[in-house]
């Protein structure tokens, strides 16, 4: 009897000191849990040279009267993977504006409703109001979409993906700028993303 | 490009590699006429002995953005994962911030690759691409 608690105790405390700990890695390094998907590395990347790329753009650098306005859309996931489809123009945005200098201005329409509210209760009196002003027009939309191509077998997982993000003239509906990010990657099964 | 190209590299990487060892972050190895290889610092002992810079270039685009263009030679005969990124200097040297994130370039065995980078602001003055093996 005496034996057998003691088996459970040694088996217990052995189960204990298996637990693994939490650690911070560098988000470009590769994880110890990685799929043939998008991983961060890979979001830090796109973002960054689609901010680089738009801000350079013909359409950007040539534009006349200010900075040009850009209104943001959620990115369309046709891809496999399951994606916080806000976290490209997240980081797109955080890039542009503060490195940007003002050179362009990025318009939060995920906010419309708030914004108008708030301008309805400034103009019924409900709130005060330190000014009035219109509310930003949209000189450019800014989307993006997420394509991917996939082959496996019973063992490996290949996944070809296509991040492109594209300008498109508010007034005109003329794309002004497009670009596209690819990868590549083949690897083993069993990784979820979330 | 001529197959014959990476000999000139590999020659030169071997060359270097009997005399020199692995002393922690440094130049990466330079193809004959590249100078100013200081601006590539290898991190590791393998992108040191395995990447070199063929071409190194800046300059500003019209609206006053630094623009880094270098191009990187694998010299070995494998495909070689490298991570590669760029921190963009103020003109005191300091670093202002808006480094790349390392991106991941596969570099064809014997191959030559061109990566570009342009800086979003303005008061980028200098840069160091850093390359390291994942």
């Amino acid at each position: 009897m005496r034996l057998t608690i003691l088996a459970a105790a040694l088996l217990l405390v052995g189960c204990a000191t298996r637990t693994k700990r939490t650690t911070y890695v560098d988000p470009d390094a590769h994880g110890a849990v990685e799929g043939t998907g998008l991983e961060a590395r890979d979001i830090r990347a796109v973002a960054d040279q689609m901010a680089r790329e738009l801000l350079g753009s013909p359409a950007i650098q040539g534009f006349e009267g200010g900075a040009p306005r850009v209104a943001l859309l959620k990115v369309k996931n046709r891809s496999r993977f399951l994606i916080d489809q806000d976290i490209l123009t997240t980081l797109i945005t955080d890039k542009l504006v503060s490195n940007a200098g003002g050179r362009v201005a990025m318009l939060d329409r995920a906010l419309v409703d708030e914004i108008q509210a708030e301008r309805d209760a400034k103009r019924s009196g409900n709130v005060d109001a330190q000014g009035f002003k219109a509310m930003a027009g949209a000189d450019f939309f800014l989307t993006g979409e997420v394509r991917g191509l996939s082959a496996s077998t019973d063992a490996a997982q290949s996944d070809y993906v296509v991040i492109r993000f594209q300008l498109t003239d508010a007034e005109s509906g003329i794309v002004s700028w497009s670009s596209s990010y690819e990868m590549k990657k083949e690897g083993s099964w069993g990784v979820m993303y979330q | 490009m001529g197959r014959d190209v990476p000999v000139i590299p590999a020659l030169f990487a071997a060359l270097l590699g009997a005399c020199a060892s692995w002393t922690g972050p440094q130049a990466v190895q330079a193809w004959p006429g590249v100078t100013n290889t200081d601006e590539v610092i290898a991190l590791d002992k393998a992108a040191w002995e395995l990447v070199g810079v063929k071409n190194l270039h800046s300059g500003r685009t019209v609206d006053g953005r630094l623009h880094v263009r270098v191009e990187l030679s694998n010299q070995s005969d494998k495909d070689l994962p490298v991570q590669l990124q760029v921190l963009f200097r103020d003109a005191g040297g300091q670093i202002t911030g808006e480094d790349t994130p390392f991106q991941m370039v596969v570099l064809p065995g014997g191959a030559v690759k061109l990566h570009e980078v342009t800086s979003l602001r303005t008061d980028a003055a200098s840069y160091t691409v850093q390359v390291k093996t994942p």
